[in-house]
């Protein structure tokens, strides 16, 4: 059987060594993919991402990676997005100018308000009967991020609260994505990506 | 519930880590990868790594140095300062495996590319860092390190976190900094007024000090710097000690095999 | 490309491989923390170590209070008279086999023990696993010491997880003592860090393993640092005494010979005699590959230390470093032996290790020292800076290593 390939969207936006890090500890190897011929044999797409929405589609747009990523998707291939990558995942967002994202999960990415920012460790609580990450649930993870990814709740399978619940997990079937940074969220982290990562290449 | 943060600060000079006293005596560690990745393992909750020679020498940042650290499986948000003077040298810093940047040199000199710099990043990216001194009248001021000079906090400083170009403040005891149980809460008076999420440092050492800060409200975290140099496990020590603050508890990891 | 500096006054420069600070008059870190030893109150430290190993004191003579790590040479016998004589604690003593033991070195341990009466662990790991790793760690960094120091720093800890001893005692932190990594007043304990860090030149058991692909797991398992679950569950802390006491190993040594009869010998590479007795390589090619790589040799670290003392002037220091740096190699060719190799090969491997920032070849094919002023000073008597030899490494018997113990009792 062959050994699963995560492909690593490198897009100049974030940085793709700490993500690579951890999949190798989980012991899987990785690639960067910043061409559309980079997705041949990839099993799993990774998104990783910090800085801004606009600029991070452009970059994707400019690097004709918009569409592969859309088809890997829709052919139900497994996708995860990280912080900035997660947002992408949403049909636009409200960062800078009003911008369209990959559209493969429903809803919006908007500015956080009261507080303008969550930054810090926050407990995780999962929602919904998704299992993919309830081992995961009470454990803290790193977020860093000031705009929040408003979707139906039908695909929210995990919250943090400041106060008010703010998305950290969204899932539609094989796509999903982390508010947070697993990779940089210490063993918790490594944990539930070494789970998503088994139970999206199982399902 | 969003915990407070207890930082690791490694400082570096001719790049190797060294503990900084009072911002003018300097004792050697050892090298900087190994000090951070015994935070990492101590399970810290933000590593901060600040080269304080590259402004000064009119250094760029020490992306070399970054990827070193990354390259060794940083599984902690790691913080970097020292050097930064653009959009296009923050992005190279993030790029090569940093999470956050911390800007001082920058503060001093170019707003307007700090904002860049935010625009690109996100304010949530963005530190500021401000060596503070007690002036002979009392008055807290702002220490420029590269001029020697001290400054008031002006209004073009205060605008860059109204407007959200940068999230977070460190304010740096310089005089007290490598003293134990020093750090004078004093100098929060200079951001009284403001709604600024504050990283407080230098001088801190003690767990009552340590915990006093974090219950304030207007402190998001409590940096420490060579005083995790003393002892085994001096992080999860620390922690274990800080039994009312809102803070991730103590990690012992049992298996360090990469 | 960094500048180097040189302290104002001693021998060190700001290039050392332990990191060293040199401030705005010139005096570097490690002289400044010296000056702390004429500075502080010793017996208020004094007090603030038995306050320290109070609670750590068995209640029962069968439990031990600590560990003592010891070696046949080096601090090992003022280390016990503080420990047994005046803190009047219960150690067990443990000891790495390093392979290279001089008979002197073994008399040494075994006269510890005796006259100190203590109970004392050997770890002796196999032959296969210490040779793979010392061919290992010479071709790649130039070291065949990691062993030993991976093996002393870390058996004291296992020992401390296996037995439940929480307390190790040490005797000086070498970062602290050579180039101020510390103040005394900051009393720095043992961490796994500083050994990977400095000890073990960044390289622990398992980074040899990923690093070179002819040793396995069971060459370097012995050599593993217990995890921190482990090392917390006990509550393992290592303590340095020259943090409580004011450290002088000149004098502490020769307390020592007269009070217990310590052995010390001649060395070619240095004018001390009192340390690395116990080893036939270390003030041999291991100083030799330190020379090649930095630029310095172990008597630059004696000269030093005794001019912070103020027992040598720094011109002196200068002639002495310049005499033994130079002076060759003893036990050559035990080692080529021990290792299976031809002495020429043994060299070849050295000189590979010298550092291109120091060391060129003349027209002559001769090897060379950048900014070598030599001093053409001829020593032959040293006992003028008041080190005295009472024996000899071999105790003029014809054995080589000794790996097992002989009996002395």
């Amino acid at each position: 059987m062959v050994k699963p390939l995560v492909g690593v969207i490198d897009y100049g936006a974030g940085n793709c060594t700490s993500v690579r890090n951890t999949i190798s500890k989980i012991g899987l190897r990785s690639r960067l993919v910043s061409s559309s011929e980079d997705f041949l044999d990839i099993t799993i797409l990774l998104i990783p991402g910090v800085g801004a929405f606009p600029l991070a589609m452009k970059a994707l747009n400019d690097l004709k990676l918009v569409e592969p990523i859309r088809d890997f998707a829709h052919q139900g291939r497994p996708v995860i997005g990280i912080c900035l990558g997660m947002q992408l995942l949403a049909d636009a967002s409200y960062e800078q100018d009003y911008t369209r994202g990959l559209e493969l999960i429903p809803g919006e990415v908007k500015p956080l308000a009261d507080p303008d920012w969550h930054i810090g460790w926050n407990t995780l609580e999962v929602v919904g009967e998704d299992a993919i990450a309830e081992n995961s649930d009470g454990y803290s993870f790193f977020f860093n991020h000031s705009f929040e990814f408003e979707a139906p709740s039908e695909y929210v399978t995990g919250v943090a609260r400041v106060g008010r619940p703010i998305v950290a997990m969204v899932r539609k079937r094989n796509v999903c994505g982390f508010q947070f940074h697993p990779e940089k969220s210490q063993k918790a982290g490594m944990e539930l990506m070494k789970r998503v990562i088994k139970e999206l290449i199982g399902a | 519930m969003l915990r407070k943060r207890l930082i690791g600060v490694v400082t570096i000079r001719n790049g190797w880590a060294v503990q900084s006293l009072g911002y003018h005596r300097y004792l050697p560690i050892g090298k900087p990868e190994c000090i951070v990745e015994n935070l990492d393992r101590w399970g810290v909750d933000e590593i901060f790594v600040q080269l304080i020679d590259r402004s000064i020498k009119s250094l760029g940042p020490d992306i070399e140095l970054i990827e070193k650290i990354a390259n060794r499986g940083l599984s902690t948000p790691l913080v970097y300062a020292g050097g930064i003077s653009s959009e296009v040298e923050a992005v190279s810093v993030i790029r090569a495996g940093a999470d956050r940047i911390c800007l001082d040199a920058l503060l001093h000199s170019n707003h307007d590319e700090v904002r860049n710099v935010a625009y690109r990043l996100g304010g949530q990216a963005v530190i500021a860092s401000l060596p503070l001194v007690t002036a002979d009248d009392g008055a807290k001021q702002w220490y420029n390190y590269q001029t020697k000079k001290i400054t008031a906090v002006d209004e073009s400083l205060v605008s860059l976190f109204k407007d959200g170009a940068v999230s977070e403040a460190v304010l740096i005891d310089c005089e007290n900094e490598g003293q134990p149980n020093a750090f004078d809460f004093g100098l929060l008076s200079m951001f009284a007024d403001q709604n600024i999420p504050l990283i407080l440092f230098g001088g801190l050492s003690e767990p009552e000090q340590l915990e006093k800060a974090l219950l304030m409200p207007r402190v998001s975290a409590v940096a420490v710097g060579n005083f995790l140099n003393y002892c085994e496990h001096s992080v999860q020590k620390l922690k274990t000690k800080l039994v009312a603050a809102p803070i991730r508890p103590a990690f012992y990891c049992e298996n360090s095999l990469r | 490309m960094i500048e180097i500096h040189q302290c104002n006054r001693c021998l060190y420069t700001s290039n050392h491989p332990l990191g060293l600070t040199i401030d705005d008059d010139g005096i570097c870190s490690g002289c400044r923390v010296h000056e702390e030893k004429d500075a502080l109150d010793w017996s208020e430290r004094w007090l603030g170590l038995e306050d320290l190993v109070r609670s750590y004191r068995s209640k029962s003579s069968s439990i031990y209070d600590c560990i003592v790590p010891v070696t046949g040479a080096q601090d090992s016998y003022y280390i016990l008279h503080i420990v047994k004589e005046r803190l009047g604690l219960n150690p067990l003593l443990v000891s790495y086999n390093k392979y290279w033991n001089t008979p002197v070195g073994i008399k040494n341990l075994a006269n510890l023990r005796i006259r100190f009466n203590c109970d004392i662990l050997i770890q002796n790991v196999n032959p296969k696993a210490v040779k793979g790793i010392v061919k290992n760690t010479l071709r790649s960094i130039g070291s065949i010491y990691w062993h030993c120091i991976a093996g002393q720093t870390v058996f004291p800890v296992q020992t401390a997880v296996r037995y439940k001893i929480p307390l190790i005692i040490w005797g000086a932190h070498q970062g602290m003592e050579q180039v101020g990594m510390f103040s005394h007043e900051h009393e720095p304990e043992m961490t796994r860090r500083y050994r990977k860090d400095h000890d073990l030149m960044g390289l622990e058991a398992d980074d040899l393993l990923s690093n070179f692909d002819t040793l396995t797991e069971s060459d370097i398992w012995q050599y593993r640092y217990p995890e921190d679950d482990e090392i917390n569950a006990i509550g393992v802390r290592g303590i340095y005494l020259n943090n409580y006491v004011r450290w002088d190993p000149k004098l502490q040594h020769e307390a020592m010979i007269e009070r217990y009869g310590y052995l010390t010998s001649r060395f070619s590479r240095t004018f001390d005699c009192y340390d690395y007795v116990d080893c036939y390589n270390y003030m041999g090619v291991h100083d030799l590959l330190k020379f090649y790589k930095t630029g310095f040799s172990k008597v630059t670290d004696h000269a030093c230390r005794e001019i912070r003392h103020g027992r040598l002037s720094k011109e002196r220091a200068l002639i002495l470093v310049d005499w033994f740096q130079n002076q060759s190699v003893n036990y050559f060719d035990m080692l080529c032996e021990w290792l299976g190799v031809e002495q020429r090969s043994l060299q070849f491997v050295l000189d590979l290790h010298r550092s291109e920032g120091i060391w060129f070849k003349n027209e002559l094919g001769e090897w060379c020292r950048n900014n070598d002023g030599r001093k053409d000073a001829h020593i032959t008597n040293v006992t003028s800076l008041g080190f005295n030899s009472n024996a000899s490494l071999s105790l003029d018997e014809n054995d080589g290593y000794i790996v097992i113990g002989k009996g002395w009792s």
